[in-house]
């Protein structure tokens, strides 16, 4: 006991450093925030098990992140382990379930892939094409990378394309496909400043080397006081084969005074854009659809409905999406959200699909999109702390399969006017 | 074990007074500092209608207070920094140049001389890590304090990981994430046997063991931040960040050893009393 008292300061300090570093990770490291899960009101819960209601608790000190799925809640504050070994290689996302299996099933090819558009996969090919403009000349230069799964063999190409093309100053690879043994990388490219042109850079399969440059063909503005705005949309499965790529080409009643954005402007489409009042925006004169095949190398077009500035409710936003052969243009409004959907093959229009919100609950259209053959709605009656009831809906028909809203399940000792501190606005599927 | 164990204690006693001094000192200006900002706020409260009516909608908490008095909470703890820092040299430099040169008695007592390596190193890292214990410690405190200073209905509760968000220091010192705490210790671990073996070859060679001291440190920093710099240099982005992590880890360890392998190597055989 004496020896023992000659240690004390020692053993105090031994047993001070562990029992308060092993209680605060234990327990004290932790935010302890409330937890939400989805519940069902109505309908299958298997229809609600992939959507998640994103928003903010901002409860406390501080705002965090948080995603309400039928399982409970997300935080998004991952730790830092997590977060070194999610984000891998920084400039693809894993978290899409393609590009996920690639990484699993081919992680030495997928080393230094750098753009989630530039994959192409079948059951006996795998490819990936990349384009950059070098300097100092501003020259294109393409990369392709082919894996034939089945023996193992890879052919791999670093160089000019078929056609000199002068110096660009951007190139952005938007879909890369196979047909026969071609391969397609359809792009955007060109100099600032000026329209962006799309080709078609075909490679051979066999040998990796450039066979043909197509440039596609997709009108021109009518008359002087007008330009074209055209979006392209791609396959949603970002590596799936799909024969066909659509672009939307709208002709706008008014020239932008920015002489830069004149002419053609194009972006990825599937975004939701920011609304904009109808007074402040160009007249859209006329819509079509024009689909590039790349078997054929052809242009086919089919006309689209452009909504009258009369008849028309306040347009929130509007997205749209490829599968296969059908495209679907979902427009929403504050009151109901419709979606059209075409054959792009023979340009056939099926029934409308309209969601009213009333159908879902009390409130305004938050929030809504389109996946997995299904429409994905939010609606909320307050702008701010009310909680939103979330709504899947056959895309085919419109019958509504389920609606759930977030409850509370634990408030992990926070405070009532904290709990009511939860802004859920938006709407995520997971993929 | 017995004997690497005594002279851990004998470490220990030797600063012991500065430990609880900064300790003390820690605790009196993070209590002054707490109890002054909550004081404040709660006057700014009873003079402005427009500030009462805003804390009635938004409490105070706990882990607002840490944020407003950030900076006096992080003095205390600076100074308890450069003080442990220092003594990383002190702790080897007082055996030499104090007047009884004690060196002479520790670097002859009937025991295996790494055990004075090993003792030195796990003093320094049980000052450190007690003095971050000793932050913990007191943060139960500070609340109670703060509970004093503000009203009950002018409060609300907040919890101790929310307190320490509230202040960036506190944020590295007690991180949060137990990865980040093993990552950032984990480097002042690696960087304090470093610093003994610069040490070590300073006290072996003399006026060249300056010069080696230097090198040795700049060679073992540019080691551990090569992998950082892979990605800058790895234009096709072809390795992994995972790989790099374990490059990095694989690094760090190799240094720690070569540190503690030379360190012994130097106090067995090139120290000489």
């Amino acid at each position: 006991m004496v020896k023992m008292k000659r240690y004390a300061v020692t053993l105090a300090l031994v047993l001070l450093m562990a029992a308060s570093l092993t209680t605060y990770y234990a327990y004290g490291a932790k935010l302890r925030l409330p937890e939400y899960r989805l519940q069902t009101l109505e309908g299958d819960p298997a229809e609600g098990a992939e959507l998640r209601i994103e928003g903010s608790f901002v409860g406390g000190k501080g705002s965090y992140y948080l995603g309400v799925t039928a399982e409970g809640s997300e935080y998004g504050n991952d730790s830092l382990w997590q977060r070194l070994l999610y984000t891998g290689n920084a400039w693809i996302r894993r978290d899409i379930p393609d590009i996920g299996a690639l990484y699993r099933e081919h992680s030495q090819f997928m080393r230094g892939k750098t753009n989630e558009n530039g994959f192409y996969h079948d059951k006996d090919w795998l490819v990936y094409a990349d384009a950059e403009v070098v300097q100092p000349d501003l020259r294109l230069v393409w990369r392709i990378d082919v894996l034939e799964t089945s023996t193992g063999q890879r052919i791999r190409y670093n160089g000019e394309g078929a056609e000199p093309l002068g110096q660009m100053d951007f190139v952005n690879v938007i879909d890369v496909q196979k047909a026969g043994d071609d391969i397609h990388v359809l792009t955007g490219q060109g100099r600032l400043g000026r329209p962006e042109e799309y080709r078609d850079e075909v490679f051979d399969a066999e040998t990796g080397k450039p066979v043909r440059s197509v440039k596609l063909q997709l009108g021109e503005p009518s008359a002087p006081d007008r330009e074209l705005q055209i979006n392209y949309i791609a396959e949603q499965t970002l590596t799936a084969p799909n024969p066909h790529l659509v672009f939307i080409v709208e002709q706008l009643g008014t020239k932008s005074a920015n002489p830069a954005e004149s002419g053609v402007a194009a972006a990825a489409d599937g975004a939701v854009a920011e609304a904009v009042p109808n007074d402040q925006r160009p007249k859209i004169l006329s819509r079509s659809a024009m689909v590039y095949s790349y078997e054929s190398g052809e242009m086919d077009s089919f006309p689209l409905t452009v909504e009258s500035d009369e008849s028309a409710p306040e347009e929130i936003w509007s997205s749209r999406l490829l599968v296969g052969d059908t495209l679907s243009i979902l427009t929403a409004a504050k009151d109901a959200v419709t979606v059209t959907h075409y054959n792009v093959t023979d340009g056939s229009k099926a029934a409308e699909t309209i969601i009213r919100a009333d159908q879902i609950g009390q409130g305004e259209i938050k929030s809504a999109l389109m996946a997995n053959n299904r429409i994905y709605v939010l609606v909320k009656k307050d702008e701010n702390t009310d909680m939103p009831i979330a709504a899947v809906a056959d895309a085919a028909d419109g019958r509504i399969l389920y609606r759930g809203q977030p409850v509370l399940e634990d408030p992990n000792g926070r405070p009532q006017e904290q709990l009511d501190d939860v802004w859920l606005s938006y709407l995520g599927v997971r993929r | 074990m017995n004997r690497y164990l005594k002279l851990v204690h004998l470490e220990v006693q030797r600063f012991r007074y500065v430990l609880f001094g900064l300790m003390a000192l820690t605790l009196i200006i993070q209590s002054i500092a707490i109890v002054w900002t909550s004081r404040n706020e709660m006057s700014r409260i009873r003079e402005h209608e427009a500030i009462r009516a805003y804390y009635a909608e938004h409490p105070y908490s706990f882990a607002f207070a840490v944020s407003n008095a950030y900076f006096w909470l992080a003095v205390p703890i600076l100074i308890s920094v450069v003080v442990l820092a220092l003594y990383v040299f002190g702790i080897w430099y007082r055996d030499w140049f104090g007047r009884d040169t004690f060196a002479y008695r520790l670097l002859t007592l009937p025991t295996a001389r790494r055990n004075v390596y090993l003792a030195k190193a796990t003093a320094i890292l049980l000052f450190v890590f007690s003095m971050v214990a000793f932050q913990l410690l007191a943060m139960p405190f500070y609340q109670w304090l703060f509970r004093l200073a503000v009203p009950a209905d002018l409060r609300e509760p907040a919890s101790l990981a929310e307190a320490v968000r509230g202040s960036p220091v506190f944020e590295l010192l007690i991180p949060t994430d137990f990865t980040q705490f093993l990552i950032y210790y984990g480097f002042g671990i690696i960087a304090v046997f470093i610093v003994f073996t610069a040490i070590l070859l300073e006290r072996s060679y003399r006026w060249r063991g300056i010069f080696y001291a230097i090198v040795y440190i700049a060679a073992c920093l540019a080691a551990f931040f090569l992998p950082l710099l892979l990605p800058v240099m790895d234009g096709n982005h072809y390795l992994y960040r995972t790989e790099i992590l374990a490059i990095m880890i694989g690094i760090a360890i190799l240094i720690l050893a070569a540190s503690i392998a030379l360190g012994f190597r130097l106090i067995a055989r090139k120290i000489t009393v």
